[in-house]
């Protein structure tokens, strides 16, 4: 009679590869999880101070991007919307909406409103947005059809990896400079998207780098 | 268990870690020859302090441990090791506390958007900031309304882009938070309103018998609109009294032209036009809102290839001062035999020159000094018309009138130096203002004193008790940034505004006008020098009101569009003082001279103003007072220089306390041995000994006291320098930190220096030079191996590069604090600098060469050099710094892991690591301060100069968005933008036409340490030097 019965070669064995497994299981469970979209925080509703919908803005009264949006192609920032560019409709339009009443005492008692932060990049990275404007990056490129959104979610994940597919083959995600801001562009039927990405990263200049300086300062 | 070879300092311990003192052996021999080894450095050898000249590298504290002390930093108590073990797992699950939700972080847009604002681009407003009454236009750099980085105004006349370090460092005065916030009462809080409701009815009195009981003291100004306010106030109070005061009196500049020309005027060296100069004490080369200009025009001479070839300088001074550095015949003397060198000066040219005829000196100078004036004066006569001589603001009205005296026998007025009227207000702001003052409180006739000049009561000489004087004054009243030792004596306190939160106007040195407008609101709700004037006056206007009233009159036809002009350009045309040509009065100068008397022998005491903190304004700024000095590199604290041959024959050492009395008056000061310094004098500098807080200063939440005050030792008579000097070592030891010797050279030429005659004769000398040449194919990449692969930079549109001019750089220091400005350095404390840690990017180094009596000065700013082989690349575990496609070297902070591995194997020493959380704990108001643009490191980074990478960034955005190339000069780091000598230039090498390439094709480039084949893309230009053969 053994010491140990057979079937603890089998325990052994088992232990030996859970032993090796469940940390394998655990980095790689790590590293789904903060590349999924619950770790990225896409397509999470934020809510806002004010029930601002940019269906109706966009889609339905199709304002452009950069009435309000107004210094994304010669600034870093997108610009928030100054409460006057609100009030600028707003004094006539719907002027009495029970809506809009926080608009209108922010405006009255000169208090910025205080809006949500959607798209959150770390501190240590230094996104423009007039550069990418200005080369043919479309805005629904990276936000998504914001015209179909009731509250403004993060579509893209923001990460470095995502960041960097494009600076690598940027052709792919080039339009024409006139459709900066469409929601629906698409190249015309017949034409072929390789060739004129190819063509606009030459006609607008497109030098992408991957050097960390292009980001982190 | 063994003792350790090198002792851990331990974290937390009060006292900072004491360099061994070095003292100096009775045998030691201050004689050339006993430098550490060198090769190659054209024959020179180059060291940084005493201790290394006479042992070498063995004498420098902490030479016998590899890293610098403190570099082991260890928790006491609990051993890490054990602590790691135990807390892993904890760790581990402590972890899993990161899963929870960040908060939202909110956005906050304007209601109104201000006019052409676009949020995310900085504006820059044009103003000017005032140092000792004279403004210098500067651009601000303003984003979303708050300041955050000051330039030079390229279309002022005097500023040129450039400025000198204070001005850089404004900034941390704006946003430093112990500002006072409250106007004051006796100590109780009161209002403004409070306050003018209180003065409108003490001037109802005050009327009554003309003001003859009213008093102003103000500092020096040049403001046209406190002029106008004067004036309105004289008309309203036709008895009140103005006095000036400044700690750093300009009298004896106006005293000698008064002497000279018959009134006082504002003399203007132009020194780019003189061959041959020679200061008589004059530091013109430190750059100050009155000096900028002459940087320039200096050092644009100083270049071999300059068409009318190099300039040479003669420096006469008892110190070692920044212009002395870069002199090429420095004699040592003593400021009391200042008169009498001038006036054998002018004995020497009068054998000559007609109109020096009748100058004699009261004693005949000693060997050196007579064979240096026999030689300076051939020098000057040979170079009529292109001679200059310049005197010194600390030396007497006669030096100065004879030193006119001899610029008009040389030709020199109207070519080297050209004259206006006076652009500041009073023509004294010393003895004889002043005195009156002190009289009238000692025979209480005052009844009201306006105070505005900057803390009287810590910058009055010793001999007077001003505090006790105030105390009888009924009702004094004080405006100042701080509360500080005149505002506890005075009835009345009022927080001050910061130029950069008022209105104001204030003029150049050569008199262009330039509005001074607010660029943030109060931050602390302070009053401007011009509002509380007003409050004597009967009608209330704003001040920004009387300033467009004054200015009104300047337009020629449409005020309003003109006005805005002028804001937005820094200056008001036309408003530049017309030069005058004043003839001589060689009688009255000859009269004077007649009753010079030798001076008496001794030992001197020479008061000087900090190149730091000037007067002590600026000693509650942190960025300054770590800013090593210029000369000494001391940080953190003045000290009594002393020359080697008295320290040896005093046996003192550096940090030993010394006990300095002068007419029965005693102060302690640490001696600090100074080569080059006059054995026959000791030079201190004043400003120092408040009991401060510190701006951003770690360990300091107490008050401490920063250095030694010597303004006891100052008369109103003698200000700047007294004989009868007693010199006593006490026995006690100080701790002085210093950052000079953190590393060490072992012996190799770092910055090298030449005679243009040694220049011309080996324009190649392959031994320093870099064994890569520009251009030279073969060579590149294979003269040494290198580990790593070579990065082909042909693809890219640039590959940046510096380059460093030597023979232009004065050592002045100015980009070190623009660096720390732009890139959001942290300053880190006295205690830490001891330990190494100091961390500006920019370490401004200085070499001496020859003996220690006198040596030769070489500075040498040294940043990361961004190698193309970069050693600290290949060792970093995580690939934290990288190389750029454009050939920088990156630093990735959010990769840092903190090995410092890199730091080790860099051989230029450049990188500095963040051993505490330095920007921890900031106060809002602080926050304020920082670039937006750069980002703030934390504890555990390594961090290093950029090469401003944020700045070239941005302008590539911009260029690139207008489909075009980046232009030469349209990008500029911010060392390179402040540098008053355009010693720095930043470009790409790929265009050959750039002036970073043609600087990097000169024949004056070396690479430092070029034999480690690191190919730095920094390289630096040989100083030059042009002696006197005559004088060997």
């Amino acid at each position: 009679m053994p010491l140990f019965p057979r079937w603890t070669n089998t325990v052994s064995r088992l232990s030996g590869v859970l032993l090796l497994a469940l940390p394998a299981v655990a980095i790689a469970g790590l590293m789904i999880v903060v590349r999924s979209t619950w770790g990225t925080k896409q397509e999470r509703d934020i809510v806002q101070p004010i029930e601002f919908d940019h269906r109706h803005h966009v889609g339905d009264e199709g304002i452009d991007c950069r009435y309000c949006h107004y210094t994304v192609e010669k600034s870093p920032y997108p610009g928030l919307p100054a409460t006057t560019i609100c009030m600028s409709c707003h004094a006539q339009v719907w002027n009495k909406s029970p809506l809009l009443g926080l608009v209108r005492e922010y405006y009255f008692k000169d208090r910025p409103i205080p809006w949500n932060s959607v798209h959150n990049l770390p501190d240590f990275v230094y996104f423009n947005h007039a550069i990418h404007v200005n080369k043919g990056v479309g805005c629904v490129t990276c936000h998504g059809r914001v015209d179909q959104m009731a509250l403004i979610q993060q579509q893209a994940p923001l990460s470095m990896g995502w960041c960097v597919s494009c600076h690598r083959n940027p052709e792919p995600q080039l339009r024409p400079v006139e459709f900066i801001t469409s929601m629906t562009w698409q190249p015309a039927p017949g034409v072929d998207r390789e060739k004129l990405g190819a063509q606009l990263a030459q006609q607008y200049n497109v030098h992408t780098r991957t050097s960390c300086d292009a980001c982190h300062r | 268990m063994t003792t350790p070879r090198f002792p851990l300092p331990v974290l937390g311990s009060s006292a900072p870690v004491d360099p061994p003192a070095v003292e100096l052996p009775d045998e030691a021999s201050f004689a050339p020859g006993r430098t550490p080894g060198s090769e190659h450095g054209y024959g020179r050898s180059y060291w940084r302090s005493v201790e290394e000249q006479l042992h070498g590298d063995a004498a420098l504290p902490g030479r016998d441990q590899e890293f610098p002390p403190g570099a082991f930093d260890a928790p006491k108590g609990f051993a890490r090791r054990d602590f790691l073990q135990l807390m892993g797992a904890s760790v581990a699950l402590a972890g899993l506390t990161a899963c929870t939700e960040k908060p939202v972080e909110k956005i906050l847009a304007y209601t109104k958007t201000p006019e052409g604002m676009v949020p995310g681009n900085p504006f820059h407003y044009a103003t000017a900031l005032v140092q000792d009454g004279i403004g210098l236009g500067v651009l601000s750099t303003s984003w979303e309304g708050r300041p955050v980085k000051v330039e030079g105004n390229p279309t002022h006349p005097v500023s040129r882009g450039s400025t000198g370090p204070q001005v850089q460092a404004e900034l941390a005065c704006l946003y430093d938070p112990f500002r006072a916030r409250v106007l004051k009462e006796r100590g109780a809080g009161r209002s403004w309103r409070g306050f003018r409701e209180a003065m409108r009815g003490r001037a109802g009195a005050l009327e009554k018998d003309g003001g003859a009981r009213l008093r102003f003291l103000s500092g020096p100004s040049s403001s046209p609109l406190i002029g106008s306010l004067r004036q309105a106030i004289a008309q309203r109070f036709p008895k009140a009294r103005f006095h000036a005061w400044s700690a750093t009196p300009r009298d004896s500049v106006y005293d000698g032209t008064a002497l000279a020309f018959g009134r006082p005027l504002e003399p203007h060296y132009l020194v780019e036009k003189a061959d041959v100069l020679v200061s008589l004490d004059a530091d013109f080369l430190e750059a100050r809102n009155d000096t900028v200009d002459l940087n320039l025009g200096f050092a644009n001479r100083r270049e071999p290839h300059h068409p009318r070839g190099l300039n040479r300088l003669y420096v006469v001074e008892p110190r070692f001062s920044i212009t002395g550095g870069m002199a090429d015949h420095r004699l040592k003397l003593r400021s009391a035999d200042m008169e009498g060198f001038a006036l054998s000066l002018a004995a020497e040219l009068g054998k000559t020159l007609p109109g020096l005829s009748g100058f004699r000196s009261p004693a005949p100078l000693g060997g050196e000094a007579a064979k240096f004036v026999a030689a300076v004066g051939k020098d000057l006569a040979s170079k009529r018309g292109a001679a200059l001589v310049i005197p010194g603001e600390r030396q007497t009205a006669l030096t100065h009138a004879v030193a006119h005296a001899i610029n008009a026998a040389l030709g020199a007025i109207g070519t080297t130096v050209t004259f206006t009227e006076p652009a500041v207000l009073d023509t004294s702001t010393g003895r004889s203002s002043w005195q009156a003052l002190v009289d009238d409180l000692r025979a209480g006739k005052v009844d009201t004193l306006v105070i505005t000049a900057w803390n009287p009561v810590f910058t009055a000489p010793g001999d007077v008790d001003l505090p006790t004087l105030l105390a009888k004054v009924p009702n004094a009243v004080y405006l100042g940034l701080h509360d500080d030792e005149t505002s506890r004596v005075v009835n009345w306190f009022l927080p001050a505004a910061h130029p950069f939160e008022s209105w104001g106007d204030a003029r150049s040195r050569e008199g262009t006008v330039s509005i001074v407008q607010p660029l943030i609101q109060p931050l602390f709700g302070g009053i401007s020098e011009a509002e509380l004037l007003g409050a004597f006056l009967a009608d209330e206007a704003k001040p920004y009101d009387r300033l467009k009233a004054l200015h009104a009159a300047h337009a020629k036809t449409d005020f309003d569009s003109e006005w805005e002009v002028w804001l937005s350009n820094g200056v008001v045309p036309g408003t530049a003082s017309a030069a005058v040509t004043p003839s001589l009065q060689g009688d009255r100068v000859r009269t004077a001279a007649g009753q010079a008397r030798p001076a008496p022998a001794g030992l001197e005491l020479d008061l000087v103003h900090d190149y730091k903190i000037l007067d002590g304004r600026y000693s509650l700024n942190s960025w300054l007072q770590e800013l090593p000095d210029p000369i000494t590199k001391v940080t953190w604290d003045n000290v009594a220089q002393v020359g080697p041959g008295l320290a040896k024959k005093m046996g003192v050492a550096n940090g030993d306390l010394l006990l300095l009395t002068v007419s029965g008056r005693s102060v302690e000061v640490p001696a600090w041995v100074q080569p080059g310094h006059s054995d026959d004098a000791v030079t201190v500098s004043f400003g120092y000994g408040r009991r401060q807080n510190t701006l951003g200063v770690k360990d300091a939440d107490e008050p401490v006291v920063v250095g030694h005050d010597v303004y006891p030792l100052r008369t109103a008579a003698a200000p700047w320098f007294a004989t009868g000097l007693e010199l006593k070592k006490t026995g006690r030891k100080y701790t002085i930190c210093t950052t000079q010797v953190h590393n060490v050279t072992e012996g190799r030429p770092i910055a090298l220096m030449q005679s243009v005659e040694e220049f011309e004769k080996h324009p190649e000398a392959p031994d320093v030079r870099p064994p890569v040449k520009l251009g030279n194919k073969e060579l590149e990449g294979s003269a040494l191996p290198s580990v790593q692969p070579a990065i082909d930079y042909s693809k890219q549109q640039y590959k940046w590069a510096m380059s460093v001019d030597m023979s232009r750089c004065t050592g002045c220091s100015a980009c070190v604090m623009a660096c720390q400005a732009e890139n959001n350095i942290p300053v880190v404390g006295k205690y830490q600098v001891g330990r190494g840690r100091e961390m500006q990017w920019i370490r401004m180094d200085r070499y001496y060469s020859g003996p220690a009596e006198s040596p030769e000065m070489v500075t040498q700013p040294m940043f990361c050099q961004h190698c193309e082989t970069a050693p600290c690349e290949y060792v970093c575990p995580v690939n934290a710094t990288v190389h750029s496609d454009e050939g920088l070297n990156d630093m990735v902070y959010n990769r840092c892991i903190g090995t410092r591995y890199c730091s080790n194997n860099c051989p230029y020493k450049v990188r500095h690591f963040n051993y505490l959380h330095w920007t921890q704990d900031k106060t809002q108001v602080e926050k304020m301060l920082m670039n937006p643009d750069v980002t703030v490191r934390a504890r555990g980074v390594m961090e290093k100069c950029t090469y401003c990478v944020q700045r070239i960034e941005r302008t590539r955005i911009v260029a690139r968005i207008e489909n075009r190339a980046i232009g030469d000069g349209e990008l500029k780091t911010a060392c390179q933008q402040v540098c008053p000598t355009n010693a720095l230039t930043f470009g790409s090498l790929h265009d050959p036409k750039t002036q970073v390439s043609q600087r990097h094709a000169d024949p004056r480039r070396f690479d430092v340490l070029h034999e480690l084949n690191t190919r730095p893309r920094t390289v630096y230009l040989t100083k030059i030097k042009n002696p006197n053969p005559e004088l060997g």
